[in-house]
């Protein structure tokens, strides 16, 4: 597929013509997409639009009624979903850490699974940790020990602990408050910086996706409203809908301007 | 599975096969589970001791058809049965004369010996002052005086030569329940119930001041006491047995058992003093025997060892089954638990298992797999799937959305999602499933004793059918404290194994 604004880049993500229907709804509808190699792309829209769904479809957890994912340059072959899904790190926004393991339990889980020692998962640990200000003697703690914003690091942590050359994040930091995750932005751009992942980042703040991103999509019942750079994006909203979203959210409470 | 779990695993394999083959035959006497039936074993076991040969004691099976079947497919050998058993339960569909009685019993390989001489058929008893007072001597009267509660033996409720015939050849119309004969006596003598089936040579009868009504109609057939034993029983030990042939009066029997129920000597005793009055040759022998007996039966020590054998034994039953159980449900949930019609199959179908009365189970068991400690392991194993499949499926179906989600996209194999991350955040679940499950079997392992298994429940059954509640006590208190046990082992494994914060409340 052909970019009409920006440079080409290499293609990571290759979504072609894919459908879904869940329930009897259509909530996917023909979507097509490409997510630039190393890049982040955010997923805007509100819930339902089917942001979560296509998020799904990414790493397979859905197949598509038609259409075809493709993954670095191959299509998702669904037989070896375990082996692909190691090279995709995943988080959601209730984070998903075990609760019967510790944090060095549940960020060692899989990289011993795939043979890595004892010392290699500390060490790794310890320097996304770092970068995340989290303290090491969180490790022996369990979930319910733990504060909402260093739940939400250690599920970034976990999603990175194999280095992946794919993130997805399905709306990982709205279960913290606003400074924290302002915090937990800047951290992961800093991640980012060093580590550079092809990143899906879905979520309904814009502000957030705005931060972390440099494409934007814009989804609505099931169908891409908008999609290019961020700046173009807010520069010339494809629609009135398009335009209600970043007015709404990007108004500044104290001033009643927007951005 | 876990390595650590190997060792147990062949435990109970070997158990069940030296159980299953490892039996090496002396002369196996058995008994079913009341005074008579075990006075009668045990004198025949004496006599034949007496004369040399070897003889293993397998008392106390719980009721006609599991001692019977017991000997049918060869696990005793021989056991004291009565004519009118034979040809009104074991052979209802033969004519009733005694051609067709030797034909049946030729048919299944078995022989009858020489009766010991005495009648002991069913009767009817009451109290002896209130049957006085109402002027009931014969059943007949008892068709004025249908406000009569009666309490029956369950055998009795149910065979034609029971209490339906009784019906109606004397046209009665009392109310009758049925009631574990152990427990019939005690339950006129405190009012429950004024009238139950007796039987004719019942030592008790004297002790609770009962008089059986005169059966006027001769509805009762004859219950002539007889060795039943296999076709191929040595012809050394027939010999021995014939020569207890006609021995017995009923007012003789009548008075031996009374020396058990009454006088509270103990059967082998009892069995020794009777064989002293039969023969000189037996009397030597008996005498010798039974003082060896006596010393053993009165220590102390004796006591306890039995305690320990049977304690061992329950174990080996409770934890043997618990053990199979926990591999296979835990098994069964963990291959079906994906599939809700699998999972509602499986649950429905242990369900269906554990609605069979325990002591039915058993007895079903006795044509599969015989009598004694394999059919009560695998009754005891199928009474264990329900509890631990339960929670182990209800566990597995409910985890949070979110972890299973989470493991799947973390690149987990199914395998992998199960082990890491739907097992472990079942475990309380599952804990609590065996917990409950080793309760409900120990418990019910008391009933094992019925099919010759031993355990707790051998103190608990023959002192039901003695009517002597020290030896009730005898069992039923180590399996209740082993119950208690139980309990506090398993909360302090879940303290172990679980942490605090994913412990059920």
């Amino acid at each position: 597929m052909q970019k009409s604004r920006g440079p080409a880049l290499p293609t990571a993500v290759s979504i072609r013509g894919v459908s879904k229907r869940l329930g009897g709804n259509l909530v996917l509808d023909d979507i097509s997409l490409d997510l630039p190699r190393g890049q982040t792309t955010a997923v805007l829209g509100e819930s339902g639009c089917g942001k979560t769904t296509l998020l799904h479809h990414v790493n397979g957890l859905l197949r598509p009624d038609q259409g075809v994912v493709e993954i670095f340059g191959a299509a998702l072959d669904y037989e070896r979903l375990p082996e692909l899904r190691r090279r995709m790190g995943y988080a959601v926004q209730a984070v998903g850490l075990f609760p019967h393991l510790t944090m060095r339990g549940n960020l060692a889980l899989v990289p011993r699974l795939d043979g890595w020692s004892d010392e290699r998962v500390d060490a790794r640990a310890r320097q996304l940790m770092q970068t995340l200000h989290l303290n090491a003697d969180l490790l022996d703690r369990y979930p319910h020990q733990l504060s909402g914003g260093q739940r939400q690091r250690f599920g970034i942590c976990r999603a990175m602990m194999l280095q992946p050359d794919l993130l997805l994040f399905d709306e990982p930091f709205s279960g913290v408050d606003p400074i924290t995750r302002i915090r937990i932005h800047t951290e992961l751009l800093a991640l980012l910086r060093a580590e550079p992942a092809t990143t899906l980042l879905v979520t309904h703040d814009v502000r957030e996706a705005i931060r972390l991103s440099t494409y934007l999509v814009v989804m609505a019942h099931g169908r891409i409203v908008q999609h290019g750079s961020v700046d173009d994006v807010l520069a010339s909203p494809a629609d009135d809908d398009v335009a209600r979203l970043f007015s709404e959210q990007l108004r500044d409470p104290a001033t009643g301007v927007t951005r | 599975m876990n390595p650590r779990r190997a060792p147990l695993v062949v435990l109970c394999t070997c158990l069940i096969l030296t159980a299953a083959v490892g039996q090496e035959r002396p002369i196996v006497v058995g008994s079913k589970n009341f005074t008579e039936s075990y006075l009668l074993a045990e004198i025949m076991a004496q006599a034949l001791e007496a004369d040399g040969l070897t003889v293993e004691r397998r008392f106390g099976f719980g009721g006609t058809k599991i001692c019977y079947e017991a000997l049918r497919v060869g696990e005793i050998d021989l056991y004291p049965e009565y004519t009118g058993t034979l040809t009104q339960v074991i052979f209802p569909d033969r004519a009733g004369d005694d051609p067709a009685l030797a034909a049946a019993l030729v048919d299944n390989g078995l022989r009858i010996l020489s009766p010991f001489g005495f009648n002991n058929t069913y009767a009817l008893a009451m109290n002896e002052q209130q049957a006085a007072e109402l002027g009931i001597r014969r059943i007949s009267d008892l068709a004025q005086h249908a406000a009569l509660r009666a309490g029956f033996s369950h055998e009795f409720m149910n065979r034609p030569d029971g209490w339906p015939g009784l019906v109606q050849t004397y046209g009665l119309a009392n109310t009758a329940k049925g009631i574990e004969h152990g427990l019939a006596y005690q339950a006129i003598a405190s009012g429950n119930i004024e009238l139950t089936d007796a039987y004719s040579t019942d030592g008790e009868l004297t002790r609770y001041g009962l008089r059986i009504l005169v059966d006027d109609r001769e509805f009762f057939p004859r219950y002539l006491a007889v060795p039943l034993a296999q076709a191929t029983l040595d012809a050394r030990a027939v010999l021995v047995l014939e020569r207890l042939a006609g021995t017995l009066s009923d007012e003789t029997m009548r008075h031996w058992n009374a020396r058990i129920v009454v006088d509270g000597i103990s059967i082998e005793n009892v069995a020794t003093e009777f064989l002293t009055t039969v023969d000189v040759k037996f009397s030597q022998a008996a005498a010798l025997g039974a003082q060896v007996d006596r010393a053993r039966a009165n220590a102390t020590t004796a006591i306890l060892s039995r305690l320990a054998r049977n304690l061992r034994r329950h174990l080996e039953l409770t934890f043997g089954a618990l053990l199979l159980a926990c591999i296979v449900a835990i098994g069964l949930a963990m291959a079906v638990h994906r599939s809700a019609t699998g999972s509602r199959v499986v649950l429905y179908l242990a369900g269906l298992i554990q609605t069979i009365p325990s002591i039915a189970l058993l007895a079903l068991m006795i044509p599969l797999l015989g009598v004694g400690v394999v059919p009560a392991l695998a009754a005891l194993f199928l009474y264990s799937l329900l509890p631990i499949l339960r929670n182990t499926l209800t566990a597995l179906t409910t985890v949070d959305p979110v972890y299973r989600e989470v493991a799947r996209a973390m690149g987990l194999t199914r395998r992998q999602q199960l082990r890491y991350v739907l097992m472990p955040l079942s475990a309380p679940h599952i804990l609590a499933g065996i917990r409950t499950a080793a309760v409900i079997s120990i418990g019910t392992a008391t009933l094992a004793a019925f099919i010759g298994a031993g355990g707790l429940g051998e103190p608990i059954v023959t002192g039901l059918a003695l009517n002597n509640t020290g030896l009730i006590l005898q069992g039923a208190i180590p399996a209740a404290a082993l119950a208690v046990v139980t309990e506090l082992a398993f909360s302090l494994l879940e303290r172990r194994l679980i942490p605090a914060h994913l412990r059920a409340a």
